[in-house]
């Protein structure tokens, strides 16, 4: 299993348990309430991201300078693999926020200002972002399967 | 317009090669044992700088190793010398 792959499931799994975690939630806090903590473990989901993103290249800096070659866990079809997927992932997420943006715009035209709230935008991004992240994981998951297909 | 297509004789060099494993070409070249799958099944087209090291890796120029097969787009299922 490849470093992407690895990476993939890893977000799958947590993208599930926050999504069976938001539907639990819908009973007791409704859908805003809910919609609220899944905009929120989106944020927390980007940062441990972002973390994890630091450590492997503190690792790998350090790995080089300790002079060691080490296993090749990253090559130009990983990178290759890795924008292929980021671009389907931004896609993804360009459209439903996009989508989001222009519903904003139809209520703030017939309702106002008072209409469209802070909260919402946080919901249109963070929901975005989730996209973002199931889509990169799935197209890279998609691409290396027909790989491995290929070689039977 | 023709349709061009990369082809690669990397497997039979690696058992012309002692059996060379995917993994230790891999190591020879600096990538991933899957870019070495990829390649081989024609499911990834290297970079010029690879295809150097891969060529290298068996002491043959670029060319032994890849090759361009050009056929006419409206008649893929033909060889090319049957064209």
């Amino acid at each position: 299993m490849t470093v992407l792959q690895k990476v993939a499931w890893l977000n799958l799994a947590v993208l599930a348990v926050v999504l069976a975690g938001f539907l639990l939630m819908i009973p007791g806090r409704g859908l805003h309430g809910a919609l609220n903590l899944l905009a929120l473990s989106s944020f927390f989901f980007a940062a441990a991201w972002a973390v994890l993103a630091l450590i492997r290249v503190l690792k790998s800096a350090g790995r080089r300078l300790a002079g060691g070659g080490g296993e090749v866990v990253w090559d130009e079809r990983e990178e290759a693999v890795y924008y292929k997927a980021l671009a389907w992932g931004f896609a993804a997420s360009w459209i439903f926020i996009v989508l989001g943006i222009a519903r904003f715009l139809t209520r703030y035209m017939e309702l106002g200002a008072e209409g469209v709230t802070a909260g919402e935008l946080a919901h249109v991004l963070g929901i975005g972002f989730l996209i973002l992240v199931a889509a990169f994981s799935l197209t890279v998951l998609k691409q290396e399967a027909t790989e491995e297909k290929a070689n039977g | 317009m023709a349709d061009q297509r990369v082809t690669n004789c990397i497997r039979r060099l690696r058992f012309e090669n002692g059996e060379m494993t995917q993994q230790e070409l891999a190591d020879k070249t600096g990538v991933t044992r899957q870019t070495i799958i990829a390649i081989e099944a024609g499911k990834y087209m290297p970079s010029l700088p690879l295809a150097f090291k891969l060529a290298r890796a068996f002491g043959r120029g670029v060319e032994e190793v890849f090759r361009l097969d050009e056929r006419p787009a409206s008649r893929p299922d033909l060889p090319p010398d049957r064209e």
